[in-house]
């Protein structure tokens, strides 16, 4: 790929897909949240979910730890140093980008 | 709703996301009535106090322990809201932890919190023990700060109930201050009409909040 005025190759794919942008950017709000509450704010089904938070987890972005509060079992999501440092790195990108485009 | 991959819109609104996820603890109205209860508890706290003879045994009690009892029914407040959301929320739409400040950002918080706490406290025992004058209007500067607190929330969570709760009681705070009752039932009186409030506005919360989130069957965890 040839070097363009926009570093394409720059934006972090993992967190650009749309369902990965809104989960990161929900557990990037939160200290930590369980599987029903991404999957009741992201509208997603169980399946779809799922392959999300693992591609997330497997690149280090996000941590899942499965517990319990009480007698409700929980399966907890949380954003890693590497994963809010992604995000924040995204988040710097696009904005740079819309006030160049303005 | 139930999106597929192809359906979630492309340009996710990230500030409207965060403020949902703010929202979240409080549309379950839960806080409200945990804090609402903590309010008549005070209320009843100093309607005791203005009542019990001066100098009496009764009276130093409840002079001496205002501190203690602001102190531990916070924490009360707090252990019982978490109870609550542990049986109500949590199974219905789900568990979510907020952030916690950094280390120096807590202490900051921490110290802004214990010495707003103290000087009230220690304003209201003042007034109480005292009765100085010039404190007449002490039901309307708490009326003014509580409803200042809840507009802060109401902003930040976008709930139109507890913006109504905060003008409500900076009315029922400055209305009181007029009402030319003795101080302690006046204080009485605001912290009794506050915790009715928050806690009415909270069961209007969790009625509609139950309503709208069945629970969900088993093993769909």
């Amino acid at each position: 790929m040839t070097a363009g005025p926009w570093p394409i190759g720059e934006i972090d794919r993992l967190i650009h897909e749309p369902a990965r942008l809104v989960i990161v950017t929900i557990l990037n709000a939160v200290d930590s949240a369980d599987f029903l509450y991404l999957q009741r704010e992201t509208g997603l089904t169980k399946g779809n979910l799922s392959a999300h938070l693992t591609k997330l987890q497997d690149g280090g972005y996000i941590a899942i730890e499965k517990t319990y509060k009480g007698r409700i079992p929980l399966t907890i999501c949380r954003l890693t140093d590497q994963g809010r440092e992604a995000f924040r790195r995204y988040r710097q990108y696009w904005q740079t980008f819309v006030k160049k485009t303005r | 709703m139930t999106y597929h991959n192809s359906e979630i819109p492309n340009t996710p609104d990230i500030k409207r996301i965060e403020r949902r996820t703010v929202r979240y603890g409080f549309e379950d109205g839960i806080y409200e009535i945990a804090f609402g209860a903590f309010a008549l508890i005070l209320g009843l706290f100093f309607l005791g106090s203005a009542l019990a003879p001066e100098k009496s045994t009764a009276r130093f009690i409840f002079d001496v322990g205002l501190l203690p009892v602001f102190l531990v029914g916070g924490w009360a407040a707090n252990k019982l809201s978490r109870s609550m959301k542990q049986r109500l929320t949590y199974p219905r739409t789900g568990y979510v932890a907020y952030k916690r400040p950094e280390k120096k950002k807590r202490i900051k918080k921490a110290l802004l919190a214990g010495g707003s706490a103290g000087l009230v406290a220690a304003l209201a025992a003042l007034f109480l023990v005292s009765k100085p004058a010039g404190l007449d209007g002490l039901s309307a500067f708490s009326g003014l700060a509580f409803a200042l607190a809840l507009i802060f929330i109401s902003l930040r969570s976008g709930l139109v109930r507890i913006a109504v709760a905060a003008v409500l009681t900076a009315a029922a705070g400055v209305g009181l201050s007029f009402a030319g009752w003795a101080r302690g039932l006046e204080l009485a009186a605001f912290y009794g009409a506050m915790g009715l409030l928050l806690v009415l506005s909270g069961l209007i919360g969790l009625r509609g909040y139950l309503r709208r989130n069945p629970l969900p069957e088993e093993g769909s965890r």
